[in-house]
Formats: C-alpha cells, structure tokens, sequence
C-alpha cells in the first residue's frame, strides 16, 4: 500500500506559458513507520507534489498510486475517499474552522466520510484528546480561542478522521518556540504509538534535524535527495540543495572558521557540549 | 526618546492585558520587546502609534504627550509595521501603496514621485514599482511596507512580529533591512517578537509576561535569566543555552565562548 | 505566484488606450446612452444608424490593436440571453408581412427525440469547435428545424409566422446589445483598473454637492479592486483545505452541499473581518482621516485627442436625439 510516484510532473497553466511544479517525481513512501520530512526553497514545488498525495491534484503526466488507487483515475472513478486515507493540513489550517462549536469542527471531517453522528463525536473527542484540547472547551466558538488553540483544532479536524498517512505543510511556522516543541511532540507521539507515517513540509532545518528519519529534497521541481539526515546534511553536493544547516552544524561550521575547532557533525545539544569540552581539556 | 510612564490597558474591564507598565527607550537605539503570545506586546505597541488609549498612565514621545491632541504630530514621528503582510497594503500597486501615506499628508505630487523611488530603491523594490500585491512574496510585501514607513520619515519604528509569517528567506531579508535602518540610518528601533536569536542582536531587551515587565537590561544579561525566560515560555535558542553551559566549564576558552555569542550576530 | 491580474486590462499603446479615463468613461455613458435612444422599429433611418455603430465600433476595436476574438468573447456570458430575445421577437411579431409560408412545428416523439440528441451531440461537440457563440446559435437554430422537420408520432403542433418586421425587430435588438457589450468591453479592455477607478471617482465628484461621500467610495472602490485577487487565493485555499476534510462539490447531496458551501463562507468572512480591522489600523496609524484632504500620487491630463473624442460623442448622441425629433 503506501504511496508511490511514477515519473510524476505537474504543469500549472498559465496566461502564456506553462510553469512546470515538479517534474519526473519517483518516490516510494510506506504507509507505515516513515517519518519523512520534504525540504527544498520557496518554489521547488514542496506543496504542488503533497497535494497529489491524497488527490486534490492529479498529475500531468506519470502516475500516482495512492493505497492502490490509481491517479488519474478513470472516467468515473471516485476518489473522494483517498482524502481520509491521506489527512493532509494545510499552512495555517486554523483558517478551516467554520463551526459552531469547537467539537462540531473536529466532527466535520469525519461526518463527511459517512460516520455516523456518534461515531464521529467518538473520534472527534479521540482527536482533540490527542492534541490537548480540553473538555471544557468542545462547546466553545472555534474563534473565541487562542491562535495556537486554533491551530490544534484545525489539525484536530484531520486527525479525527483517522487517517493513515499525515501530511503537513508547515504546521509550525508562525508559532512561538513553545508551540513549536509542543505540536510537533504530538506528531512524534502519533509517529512513536502507532507507527503513523508522517510526511512534514518544513523550512525549519533544527525540525528536519530532530523529528525526521528521511529527508526528500527539492530544487526547481526536481527531486535531488532522497535519504537520511546525515547522509543531507554531510553530502558533498550539500550547498547546490540550497538549504539551511541545523542550528547545532551551523555552530560548529561558525566555531571552526573562528576559533579553529575542527569540525565534526554533531546533531544535539549533549553532544555537541561534550565535543567542546573534549576538544577545550586537550 | 520614548517615556511610558505606568501604563494600564484592559480590553474587558475584567482582565488587565497591561499593568503599570514603565519604560524608557533612548534615540537611535534598537529594542526588543519580548513576550509570551498574550504578554501584551502587540497591546503595548498599539498604544505607542495611538490606536489604542491606555487606562491610566502617560507617554512622552520625544517630550511631547501622546493624546488625542497630539496625534497627528505624534503619527509623523512613530510608524509600525505589522505581522500580516496583506492586512497592511493598501494600494493596488507597490507604487500607490508606498504613496498612500504621503498622499495622506498633502505631500505635493512631484515631491512625492521622488520620495516612492527613493525609498523603494533603498529597500531594493524599485524594479516592482508596478507590480500588484498578490504577485509579490510575504518578504517583498513586508518591504514594501517599510518603504512606505520609511517615506514618512517618522524616527521611530516599530516591527510587531513583522517576520512571523513570512518563510527564513523573507525572515532574513527583513532582519539585514531593520539593521540597516538602525545602522545607517538611524532609525530607533522596536521589534517585538518571540524570536530570541533574533532580539539577542538588538541593543536591549524588555521582557513582558502577562502585562508586566518581568525583565529588562541588555541581551547578556537578560539570557542569563534563564528560569525566568522559561516561566515566561520564552526558551533560549540553541546557541544561547549552549553559551550559557558552556560558560560553566571554566576549561572552555574565552575565544570560544566570545564565538559562539557571535554565531548570533552572524545570522 | 499569481497570473491573474485585476480586471482585463490587455496593455496596449493604441489612442484609446492613452485617452484619459474620465473622458473615457464619460464618452461610453454617452453613447451609451445614445445606443439606447435609438427607438426599435423598422424604419430606415433608426436601423442604418444602429448598423453604422456597429461599424463604427468594429472599426474602433481594430484601431485598438486587441484581438477581435478577445472583444467577441465578451459576448459570451449572454449568449443565452441575446439568442433567447432574438426569437421571442421573431414569433411573436405579427406585423408586416410573411416571409414565407406558415411553417408547423411539430411537438412529436421524433421531434423532441431529434433534439434531446442533438443537445447531446451538442455537448460532447462543443470542445471540439473553436467558434462556439457561433455553434450556440446554430444549435438554437437546429431546435426549431427539428421541430419543423420531424412530425412523426405526434403530440401537439402549433404554427411559426415569420414576418419581416419581426426579423428586422430581432436583429436591431440583437445589434443593440451587442453594441453596448462590446462598447463596455472595450474601455475595460483598455483602461487600467486604477484609472477607471480613479475615472468613476471623478464623474462621481459633482455627488459630492448633495453630501454623496464620493471619496470615501472610491477608496472602497479601490481596496476591493486590491484585494479580489488575493482573496481569490485565499478562497482557493480555503476549498482545498475543506476538500483535504472530505468536501467533495460533485458526489454530494443537497442537504451536505449547503454544509459545504458554509465551510467555504465562513472562513472567508472571519478572514474579512480581521482584515478589515487589521486595515482600518495600519490605515489610520498612516495618517489616513476619512473625508480629509488628500494628494494624488496619479495625474491625469485632458489633451486634445480627449477633447476630440468627447466632441465626437456628443455629435452622436446630438444626431440620434435630433433624428428622434424628426421622425
């Protein structure tokens, strides 16, 4: 199952000319246990290629086979259920909520997938659990709320209708520090529990470098890198990816241009400390 | 130079979002006001440019009082740029918007076309003169809008989580041009934000939690508050932890040390 | 990001392009008004006049160097209506006289068999033709040929009369209309969504006298022009969230798609409202005071080419006014 790209490209029409999105995409992604983090500048089609994920966009050309549905679909193949299989969030996705009452918004999703009022009330209140939204506020306006209450809830909304694959564009950015760390201790407890594959869009290299098991590069469309973090971070063609190091490399790249240390990738704060302690007591 | 003399603000009359707040902010200088979302920041600075009129209290803009007397003199002297890129152009082109305040103050026609390409040029938008909003990014937007505070000539700006919604690229780009507008030109400076590896480069910082002023002093000093930041869900970004540490083994070298506060003025 | 831009504004550098919006503006309202002055009969002179401003605006419109095809396809969202006037004039004037002999048209099995299949062909053809107004009315035209050609099986009948003047009387009406949409079409063609902005504000300013806030309109007029394309976008994302939570527009009843259609309002308006607040802040910490005297960053200047025109404009419209009397 899973979902896999077979020399996938999008084309966007425009006024004159056509502006390729992605091109030639081929990726393998297993619909259990992968935490995948996809990279790559403002512009390297990041969004374009998660929205042929669970549908919404449906390849130039190539084919996408989504838990053994295949994209394009034929004449009147129905496609709609690929949505709860791929829950897919949005940047900012506290822009979705449009319900009276903060429970009924998290139900939305799974009513519309044909659960019952009950069932759906189960799994909404089973979502909100999970990202720390408390009792009190199932009755509440959706817009009386904190904006980081906000965001939650909308991703509530995603995860209430179970789906099997999580995608994220951006779910932190424009979140505080602590907002930050908590959102994603969510997503790395849903990863931890039930081995959800969980696919994350993200500018934010410290994330990439913490979260994610397998880093997927873009650049101009096309898809340069496909493996783990240190393979990323330490590959010779590193700065062609045009991408950021992590704050913890940054540093060590910064303190061997200044002071000389030499450098040796170290990726969190305890070994990166004890690095500069073993080289200071020489 | 910026006088707040015990300011109160409650938007409910039930919840205090601001509580005898004091502060002074010298010319020239670039201040951080940092906060916990719901600190009263953004309360604070609405304050400053009189969209909002505290309960109780006074401020004293360069010697003069900000009330409803005031105001439109005050408004020539203090500019903000907010956090939504969009919500704050108003013209249907980079051109009308950066004119819009200038037209607002009667600024003659050929006065003001020299005005819109100097500014535009200083803040590298010259060559989107012409372009409309929504074919600019949320960096080149929020230049735009600098542009346009920059035009007025007012001293005093104020960013209120100008780069929270923009992508690094943009973050980056606005962070070099509000240096240089302190560096270069002079500008006093306000930016509030809950980036700390931001606000670790600005000259001094106020650190507010739940409408009081909790801490404030220089960046060296306020970081190593450690505890209190985190009670005010502030955390010290990576390199700052790690110079605070670091600073505790008395084998590591000064040189060290000095490099890795410097990593933040790098960035 | 985008490649709409506000408005159809297609650059150019014809005269009609540089004409200054006001006088623009002004001279459509008054051959406009003109267009509309011209009474509907059958009468030489109303009919060569109606004919000789569709000739004036043919050759207007190739004077300004946009496509003929871009100027036509502005018919398009009332191609409906201009077919369906153009036949309710035809049968229902009884005067003058026949051009043919009575036609009967057959209400039959056959008949409406014939068209339901023709619509069909209709429908899967139509992507494949490039001149589709032309193919809609053609279509139109084949609905009455298959009733007057097929009376097999039988319902009902009823008789055509086609007489000269009803013809005349379809056509000056379907000339009509085309000229007053093609006539719009080609100043917005041509003039730029902040001129024509700035042209209604000034024919609006004489309002001003009886308390109209005619500035304060136009900067409404000209913060919705800024912003439809962004809320386009928006709105856009707003679909592909809701769709993300399984709103699907096409399998869906009527009962869920009203749900749906607020999961798309709602979220539109909340981001409105901020925005408009957000606004009205950034605008007043700008300066901005409604109802204050305010410079230009635009300027307009009257040549002689504007002059010229208006003049133009008011001769014809003093022409048809002065045919009207004659008649």
């Amino acid at each position: 199952m899973g979902i896999q790209f077979k020399d996938v490209s999008y084309s966007y029409k425009g006024l004159k000319v056509n502006y390729d999105a992605i091109r030639h995409i081929y990726l393998d992604i297993k619909d259990k246990g992968e935490f995948i983090a996809i990279v790559g500048q403002t512009g390297s089609g990041k969004s374009t290629l998660v929205q042929h994920m669970n549908a919404l966009l449906l390849p130039s050309s190539g084919n996408v086979v989504v838990f053994g549905q295949n994209l394009p679909p034929k004449k009147k193949e129905k496609i709609n259920y690929l949505r709860q299989k791929v829950g897919l969030v949005f940047q900012f996705p506290e822009y979705q909520l449009f319900e009276e009452t903060i429970l009924k918004d998290i139900m939305f999703g799974p009513k519309n997938f044909k659960s019952t009022e009950s069932q759906a009330m189960e799994m909404a209140k089973n979502a909100a659990r999970i990202v720390g939204i408390d009792e009190s506020l199932y009755e509440q306006s959706p817009f009386r709320i904190s904006g980081g209450q906000m965001r939650r809830v909308a991703i509530a909304g995603i995860l209430a209708m179970e789906p099997e694959i999580l995608v994220l564009d951006e779910p932190t950015r424009g979140l505080d520090p602590r907002g930050r760390r908590d959102l994603m201790a969510i997503f790395k407890e849903l990863h931890a529990k039930d081995g959800k594959t969980i696919i994350l869009i993200t500018h934010d290299m410290d994330l990439v470098s913490e979260y994610a098991k397998r880093v997927i590069v873009l650049k101009d469309g096309n898809l340069v890198f496909d493996g783990t973090k240190e393979e990323l971070f330490e590959h010779p063609e590193f700065d062609s990816f045009h991408l950021d190091l992590p704050t913890p490399l940054k540093i060590l790249k910064h303190l061997e241009k200044e002071v000389g240390i030499k450098y040796q990738p170290k990726y969190d704060f305890d070994s990166l400390l004890n690095y500069l302690k073993e080289v200071s007591h020489e | 130079m910026i006088k707040v003399s015990d300011i109160s603000f409650s938007y409910n009359s039930v919840d205090e979002a601001l509580k005898h707040v004091n502060l002074k902010i010298s010319k020239g200088s670039w201040v951080s006001i940092l906060g916990h979302n719901g600190s009263g920041k953004s309360t604070l600075a609405k304050i400053l440019v009189g969209l909002l009129s505290p309960a109780s209290g006074e401020i004293y803009i360069d010697g003069m009082k900000l009330d409803e007397t005031h105001i439109s003199e005050i408004r020539k002297k203090i500019g903000i740029v907010f956090q939504n890129p969009d919500n704050q152009f108003v013209g249907v082109t980079v051109k009308h918007d950066i004119a819009f305040g200038l037209e607002n103050q009667c600024i003659p026609h050929d006065e003001m076309v020299e005005k819109i390409h100097h500014y535009a040029a200083l803040v590298g938008m010259e060559e989107f003169l012409s372009k409309e909003p929504h074919q600019l990014s949320g960096g080149q937007k929020q230049r735009v809008a600098i542009a346009g505070a920059l035009a007025m000539e007012q001293d005093i700006m104020i960013f209120d989580e100008a780069t929270s919604m923009l992508d690094p690229e943009g973050t980056q780009e606005i962070i070099e041009l509000i240096k240089r507008l302190n560096k270069d030109l002079s500008k006093t400076i306000i930016t509030i934000t809950h980036d700390l590896s931001f606000a670790a480069q600005s000259d001094f910082l106020i650190v507010l939690k739940d409408g009081e002023v909790i801490l404030q002093g220089t960046p060296k000093e306020v970081f190593n508050q450690e505890e209190l930041l985190k009670s005010s869900n502030l955390e010290l970004p990576f390199e700052l932890s790690l110079y605070n540490e670091a600073s505790k083994d008395e084998h590591i070298d000064t040189t060290v040390l000095e490099a890795l506060w410097a990593f933040n003025s790098k960035t | 990001m985008n490649n709409i831009t506000i408005g159809q504004y297609i650059p150019g550098t014809s005269w009609l392009h540089k004409l200054d919006p006001r006088i623009k503006l002004l001279s459509l309202v008054i051959l406009l008004v003109g267009t509309f002055m011209i009474p509907i009969s059958v009468d030489l002179i109303p009919l060569i006049t109606m004919l000789l401003i569709f000739v004036g605006i043919m050759v207007l419109t190739a004077s300004t160097g946009i496509p003929m095809r871009k100027v036509l396809n502005g018919l398009r969202p009332i191609v409906f209506l201009l077919t369906f006037t153009f036949f309710i004039q035809l049968f229902y004037v009884r005067t003058g006289t026949l051009v043919t002999a009575p036609i009967t048209m057959y209400i039959s099995l056959s008949s409406m068999t014939g068209i339901i299949l023709w619509l069909i062909f209709y429908n899967w053809s139509k992507k494949y033709v490039k001149t589709r107004i032309l193919y809609f009315f053609f279509t139109a035209f084949m609905i009455f040929f298959i009733q007057a050609m097929l009376p097999y099986i039988n319902f009902s009948s009823y008789t055509l009369y086609i007489y000269d003047e009803g013809l005349i009387r379809a056509g000056f009406i379907f000339v009509r209309i085309t000229n007053v949409i093609i006539m719009t079409s080609l100043l917005t063609f041509t003039t730029m969504t902040t001129d024509l902005n700035y042209g209604i504000e000034s024919l609006l300013k004489p309002l001003k006298v009886i308390k109209v806030p005619v500035d304060v309109i136009a900067m409404m007029l000209s913060l919705t022009l800024r912003y439809i394309p962004t809320l386009l976008g928006e709105t856009e994302k707003i679909m592909k969230a809701q769709a993300s939570r399984g709103v699907d527009f096409k399998e869906s009843k009527f009962k869920e798609k009203v749900v749906q259609i607020i999961s798309l309002l709602i979220p539109v308006f909340v981001i409105s409202f901020k925005r408009a607040e957000d606004l009205g802040n950034a605008m007043e910490v700008r300066g901005y005071v409604i109802g204050a005297k305010r410079t230009r960053i635009d300027e307009y200047q009257i040549g002689f080419a504007d002059i010229f025109s208006l003049i133009v404009a008011c001769v014809i419209l003093g022409l048809i006014i002065y045919s009207r009397a004659i008649a």
